[in-house]
């Protein structure tokens, strides 16, 4: 992979491992919550459950 | 009811996890770094231990080694936590003395089918 050339040394694959960490946690919790909230809709909420789906498949393509 | 540790600093996650868990009958006790982990896994006794590896004061991979090490918590199932997915995260964990290992973001169908296998084996 080339990485584009800022002039800076190439992070490290610790840096880049602590990077998407950081990234990923916020989106785990909103995927997480998402999905708790899914199991707690009632059945006949349609609109509500679709509106879940949207946002699961919005925060990471599940 | 099996009666679940988990470690875990990340106050979202340990929310979201713990209700997820104790939704699907498990009681779940909560450590939030790994001094704590250690010192509540050796004063009581619980069915598996959830080991999350990136704590603070003593990370996973050294509590889950002092809790191999003591003959009271030697035996307690423990599945290992990490978000980075490390090429060799899977054996470091295996070889600290964890029995299983799983990834974050947690898939609940996933982590359920470890846990199940494991507290099976204990029977």
């Amino acid at each position: 992979m080339n990485a584009p050339d800022r002039g800076d040394a190439p992070l490290s694959p610790e840096a880049v491992s602590e990077l998407r960490h950081e990234l990923r946690t916020p989106v785990n919790h909103i995927v997480g919550y998402t999905e708790m909230l899914l199991e707690d809709a009632p059945d006949g909420d349609q609109a509500g459950k679709a509106a879940l789906e949207q946002t699961l498949v919005a925060s990471c393509g599940r | 009811m099996p009666k679940i540790l988990l470690v875990e600093d990340n106050e979202m996650n340990r929310d979201m996890l713990s209700r997820r868990l104790e939704r699907k009958g498990f009681e779940v006790m909560i450590a939030v770094d790994g001094r704590q982990g250690v010192e509540m896994a050796k004063a009581d006794r619980y069915d598996l231990i959830l080991m999350d590896m990136s704590l603070p004061e003593i990370d996973g991979w050294e509590a889950t080694r002092q809790l191999r090490a003591e003959s009271e918590t030697q035996k307690v199932p423990i599945i290992a936590l990490t978000a980075h997915a490390m090429a060799g995260d899977r054996e470091r964990a295996l070889e600290a003395g964890c029995d299983d290992y799983d990834t974050k973001p947690i898939e609940l169908p996933r982590l359920l089918s470890k846990m199940e296998s494991l507290l099976g084996a204990e029977g």
